[in-house]
């Protein structure tokens, strides 16, 4: 009788070889981000300490709001032993919004020439790092002291740190929206692409038709990040009402306040797939409820190195 | 590698490595005792010594690590506490089973010699099950290991009973317990499990005694019991047998007159209508022999087999009686009909055999008073809060039910009950310590329940009867309790109404269940 659905207290449950597998996966996840952390720092990196949020870009605003959001929440469902909650939470921030966004936009400033704002982007990539070994010590607890006491930290060990607060100035809503809405187009373009089989490299033509005009901001401060996420060959931006003529012989896609468009014209390479040959994605809503009702097996994953 | 370079893939044997020993020697897991601290206790439920941790373990520890490990990061200065728990009678059959590979029985040992056979398993255990804890990472201070049967759980253990006797609230007498023929042992009735059966329905005719022709019919599963037969009960309102009532009859193959006697314990419509009363083998004829001043007469051997009451069947196993028996009174016209039936009988849920109900003299805790109080706290702000709310019901149902809790057994492995009894006069004495002409006086031979230890665990294991001591003080009342469903009567219920009894407070402020 095996751990696990942390979200229907009070059950049986039974042992699973997928959800050990998916708190499997989520475990070396965390360790090859951690890694890849590591082997960017310098020598001499101080441990975390508070950022300067004066020099925070969008993607730092974001990540230090949805980290207080994450500690708010985890906490919150530790104290009603809502443990199956706390880890879907922190899967959410660690996996979906750390390492696949986060961490993915600051290569561009790590590999870049401004050596200012690499040193920020190290320090905060350290701060966040830390708050979320912090966070789940007490779910894994082994993995987490390996990695706290290998990256630059303060005190003897992490079974004894500080856990971790919410801090009233990571907290902004407008950077959250903001960059809810460059998210969603990335991946409303990224859907755009599975459907019609153009991989990142093929540079595409990529229409974007608003319903709210005050998405257009966000688009246009972002071009960097869009550029790099999008590859796009020509980016145009149609305000509410325009009319979008190559509609018809468009792929589209949704989002919250805008409709997504790639025409189709002169790209003989281009073609809307059928439904069925898509390739599937890596699917983090498939993943979720495994993942979370394996989240307190994750005490099983103590036991699952004896030999 | 460079001072911040992690190994290329995560391997669990390195990165755990030796990191547990490294955070016991550091003392993390030690109460930080910072006096502008709140504390935050959880005390392990106590495995028993019986075997290896199973997944069961692992789930119920794991949740209450997680717990503990926020906690200590929060601030609050934790104490997670280690121990483990005797548990009499699953440890001893567990014994006694290793000991008959080898052909021999605890008699053979005799009591001293087979004791110390069982501390030996238990050290053996003890290290394994810490060995375990350790793989599972879980923050236990075990400078605060307790053992359900160590000094001061045993001091604990005799002060809890001889209060309780001296209140009232224990009280010795003759009753109809489920006993284990096997083991040789009383059992409560939540170690009873009943299982569907195949058995029979022995119809027999009961002779009149003056005479008259014919008889009264009663059907019974256990013919063997006949030998304690005190009467036969009919409904007042049957009109089959109205006019009956006061008549004796006989007993076949024993030859004892007994009356017909009016009871609503017969059930018009279940059987013959007429039930044979065994007030010494039933607890239902138990109770109407109370009612009618019967007489108890046993024919039972604490083994299963048939006694002297039993004449030419005395020695005979109580199953092999009744086949001899059902032949008999086959052969002499007194048995008319043996229909076939499966129903539910108590099995014993240690040795599996059936229970027997056996009129014998045990140790009871009178439940009510205790029952009443754990309901009306309840009903405060100083209620345990239970996670999901639901299993709360499970609790007050239980106690709003609960019949007195049977707490000796016939076992030599656990705490001795602190009673004696006179050589010469048979007098009874109940205290700390045996009298000081101990010479003069025999201890009950019995021990106690093992739950009867469990049910103080959150307290004794602080401290408990000093009042005084720093841990008690400091670290009780505990705060979560993680448990199973399963043991919310036999342990969480018990540990509430000890902990409200003898100190005052809820043990525990919050109960998290788990499957």
């Amino acid at each position: 009788m095996v751990p696990a659905n942390g979200t229907t207290p009070g059950q049986d449950a039974r042992f699973s070889y997928t959800q050990m597998d998916s708190a499997w996966n989520f475990i070396n996840k965390i360790w090859n981000v951690s890694r890849y952390i590591m082997m960017n720092l310098d020598d001499d990196q101080a441990p975390a300490h508070m950022p300067d949020t004066s020099k925070f870009d969008l993607a730092d605003k974001w990540i230090f709001a949805e980290l207080n959001r994450t500690v708010a929440s985890v906490t919150a469902k530790f104290d009603k032993f809502e443990f199956g909650e706390a880890g879907r939470d922190l899967y959410n921030f660690i996996w979906s919004e750390f390492a696949d966004w986060y961490i993915e936009i600051s290569k561009a400033t790590l590999t870049g020439d401004d050596e200012a704002a690499k040193a920020e982007k190290r320090n905060n990539l350290v701060y966040v790092l830390d708050q979320i070994l912090r966070l789940l010590h007490p779910i894994m607890p082994f993995v987490t002291e390996k990695l706290w006491l290998t990256m630059p930290h303060k005190g003897d060990s992490i079974v004894t740190a500080a856990y971790p607060v919410v801090h009233a100035e990571f907290a902004d809503d407008e950077a959250v929206a903001e960059m809810t809405n460059v998210l969603d187009l990335i991946r409303a373009v990224r859907k755009i692409r599975n459907d019609v089989n153009a991989p990142l490299s093929t540079p595409i033509d990529v229409i974007i038709s608003l319903n709210d005009n005050h998405l257009e901001d966000a688009f246009t401060s972002n071009r960097e990040v869009l550029d790099r996420f999008l590859h796009t060959k020509t980016l145009e931006i149609l305000p509410e009402g325009a009319e979008v003529k190559e509609a018809q012989k468009s792929a589209s896609a949704v989002m919250a306040g805008a409709t997504v468009y790639v025409p189709l014209a002169n790209w003989s390479t281009l073609t809307r797939k059928l439904p069925g040959c898509r390739k599937p994605s890596r699917s983090w809503m498939v993943r979720l409820p495994a993942l979370t009702r394996s989240w307190v097996t994750l005490g099983s994953l103590r036991t699952r190195q004896t030999p | 590698m460079t001072k911040h370079e992690l190994a290329p893939k995560y391997d669990p044997q390195s990165v755990e490595a030796g990191r547990y020993q490294e955070w016991v020697d550091a003392g993390v897991f030690k109460p930080s005792g910072n006096k502008q601290a709140k504390p935050y206790t959880i005390v392990i439920p106590p495995p028993n010594v019986t075997g290896k941790l199973h997944m069961g373990h692992a789930w119920d520890t794991t949740l209450q690590d997680m717990i503990i490990r926020q906690k200590r990061m929060q601030g609050y200065d934790t104490l997670y506490l280690p121990g483990m728990d005797h548990a009499g009678i699953a440890t001893q059959a567990k014994v006694e089973a290793k000991l008959r590979e080898q052909g021999i029985t605890r008699y053979d040992l005799g009591r001293e010699k087979f004791v110390d056979k069982v501390w030996e398993w238990k050290d053996e255990f003890s290290k394994i099950i810490r060995n375990q804890w350790g793989k599972m990472g879980l923050s236990l201070d075990y400078d605060r290991e307790r053992f359900t049967l160590d000094a001061g759980l045993s001091k604990a253990v005799r002060k809890v009973f001889v209060d309780l006797y001296n209140q009232g609230l224990i009280y010795r007498g003759e009753y109809i317990v489920n006993w284990d023929p096997q083991a040789r042992t009383a059992l409560s009735d939540i170690e009873v499990i009943h299982q569907d059966d195949k058995g029979a329905f022995y119809h027999m005719i009961y002779k009149f005694a003056d005479g008259t022709p014919g008889g009264i019919e009663i059907a019974t599963t256990r013919p063997e019991t006949m030998f304690g037969d005190t009467a036969v009960a009919v409904n007042r309102h049957d009109p089959r047998y109205e006019k009956m009532i006061g008549k004796k009859v006989i007993v076949p193959g024993v030859g004892r007159e007994i009356p017909i006697i009016a009871d609503e314990h017969a059930d018009m419509d279940f059987g013959t209508g007429a039930v044979k009363i065994t007030p010494a083998h039933d607890p239902n004829d138990f109770q109407v022999g109370l009612r009618h001043d019967l007489e108890r007469i046993n024919c039972m051997n604490d083994d299963g087999t048939m006694n002297d009451e039993a004449g030419k069947y005395a020695g005979m196993d109580r199953f092999d009686c009744r086949e001899a028996l059902v032949k008999d009174l086959q052969a002499s016209g007194d048995l008319i009909k043996i229909e076939p039936i499966v129903h539910s009988v108590g099995h014993s849920e240690r040795t599996g055999v059936q229970v027997e109900a056996r009129l014998s003299t045990q140790w009871f805790v009178k439940m009510k008073p205790l029952a009443e109080k754990l309901l009306a706290n309840q009903k405060t702000d100083n209620k345990v809060d239970f996670v999901p709310g639901r299993f709360e019901h499970t609790l007050t149902n239980w106690m709003e039910n609960i019949h007195d809790w049977v707490i000796s057994r016939q076992l030599w492995w656990g705490h001795r009950i602190p009673a004696w009894f006179n050589k010469e006069t048979g007098e009874m004495y109940v205290g700390m310590e045996a009298p000081k002409d101990a010479e003069n006086w025999e201890q009950d031979p019995d021990v106690l329940d093992t739950w009867f230890s469990s049910a103080l665990w959150p307290f004794s294991t602080l401290g408990w009867p000093d009042t005084d001591a720093a841990d008690y003080k400091r670290y009780y009342p505990t705060n979560t309790l993680v448990t199973g469903y399963d043991i919310i009567p036999f342990w969480v219920a018990r540990m509430m109404f000890q902990g409200l009894h003898f100190t005052g407070q809820r043990p525990f402020e919050h109960v998290l269940i788990h499957g």
